[in-house]
């Protein structure tokens, strides 16, 4: 399959996919949603305690396999790392914060507005900001360094950690965590969830579909390959939410999201803005971490306890809105975001 | 003729750094060691004009392009 087709078909794939997961029992507008399942995950090891986003998602669990067997199929299975891991788990912590202040990962922003939320909107808005700002720095120079072929063993780590998760998740012990209400509790069949991941983490490890690249690439180098994923998701989502009768144009009275404005784009806009420092969204970083990118997976763990933190000390949006803790975390999100910039651009370095 | 090593960076890196190199330089070879580089890196040079050629080895790419 060509690549623009297999783009194509990854954004269609996940649109209808999406309504799917819906239609058997995941939340509203939230078929899929890399943040919201990373924090339900942290939430089902006790990592917080908020009892209604506790849940091992097989989502998840399913991009993470999906991307490691493809790639070992493809041959593109290679472990690295040593690209600044540290300063990664740090981005990933506050693109996280972001997105839980805005009540979702770009996919559910896509996801969102497909169902009509116009919150979303705002927060398109407000990831294009973000990203404008990484596109920015990244033309100033910035850079992580470079990542090395390191141990094979190294690559093995988070699709055992998946795999671990998955025997968590079936074996069901008492010290794991499973939500009665909220959106935790929420949920469609583990096969099928599981079955659905597996086939996005293939279909986004050959397309590449990244959320943040698709608008990144259009300013940058003049580039539509990756928005037609991200236009392909919203489009099919759309369709199947209109089919399914659950289109509600608006901005009130949204599931899982509330109605400040400001939040929603400042939330956004971190997300976009560590999103291109990274070199790709939540999404992008879990298939990475998927094919052997320790780089990726130490993000990943980042976006891990960032949803802890979120649900531990408050940060979190809910359907009230965004909470003072919440928005001076995403203060510091940027201030952190603008250090790291700063330190890891090209003149910086020259000076040292 | 210019030489440019964008192994083990993130994206879009590999693609900025020749992107920049193109607009003064009509030859170059680029040393890539992901299928996504090496991928960007042609659609990038085809766009603008350039013929590629690429040669792998031991899961690294040299791609020369010219115009």
């Amino acid at each position: 399959m060509s690549n623009q087709k297999m783009i194509v078909a990854s954004g269609v794939l996940i649109g209808i996919l999406a309504v799917i997961l819906v239609f058997y029992g995941n939340p509203i507008n939230m078929g899929i949603c890399v943040a919201c399942f990373i924090r339900d995950t942290a939430g089902a090891l006790k990592l917080h305690s908020a009892p209604v986003v506790q849940y091992i998602r097989p989502e998840i669990i399913g991009f993470i396999l999906g991307a490691f067997i493809i790639s070992v199929i493809t041959k593109e299975f290679k472990p690295t790392g040593g690209s600044a891991p540290l300063t990664r788990f740090v981005l990933g912590f506050f693109v996280m914060i972001g997105a839980l202040v805005f009540l979702g990962c770009p996919l559910r922003m896509i996801l969102r507005l497909a169902g009509g939320d116009l919150n979303a909107f705002v927060g398109l808005l407000g990831f294009g900001a973000g990203i404008l700002g990484g596109i920015f720095v990244l033309k100033k120079g910035f850079s992580l360094g470079r990542a090395y072929q390191i141990n094979k063993s190294g690559g093995f780590i988070m699709p055992a950690v998946a795999i671990a998760l998955l025997i968590l998740l079936v074996v069901s012990p008492e010290f794991i965590a499973r939500s009665i209400e909220g959106p935790g509790s929420m949920a469609a069949p583990i096969a099928l969830s599981l079955g659905a991941g597996i086939v996005v983490g293939i279909f986004c490890q050959r397309s590449r579909l990244c959320m943040a690249g698709g608008i990144r690439d259009i300013f940058l180098i003049k580039n539509p390959h990756l928005l037609i994923g991200f236009l392909c998701i919203f489009v099919f989502a759309f369709i199947g939410n209109m089919a399914m009768g659950s289109f509600k144009l608006g901005f009130l009275d949204q599931p899982v999201a509330h109605t400040d404005g400001i939040w929603n784009f400042l939330g956004m806009a971190l997300v976009g803005l560590g999103s291109t420092m990274l070199g790709g969204c939540p999404l992008r970083q879990t298939i990475l971490a998927g094919e052997g990118n320790t780089d990726s997976g130490v993000t990943f763990m980042g976006l891990l306890l960032g949803g802890a933190f979120a649900h531990n000390f408050g940060l979190a949006a809910s359907a009230k809105g965004v909470p003072m803790n919440g928005q001076i975390a995403v203060i510091i999100g940027f201030v952190v975001f603008a250090l790291i910039a700063f330190m890891n651009m090209k003149s910086m370095k020259a000076a040292k | 003729m210019v030489q440019i090593d964008v192994r083990g960076l993130s994206c879009p890196e590999p693609v900025l750094r020749v992107s920049e190199a193109m607009k003064a330089n009509l030859k170059l070879e680029v040393i890539a060691d992901s299928v996504t580089a090496k991928e960007n890196i042609c659609a990038l040079g085809s766009k603008n004009g350039f013929g590629i050629k690429i040669s792998e080895n031991n899961g690294e790419y040299t791609l020369m392009l010219e115009k």
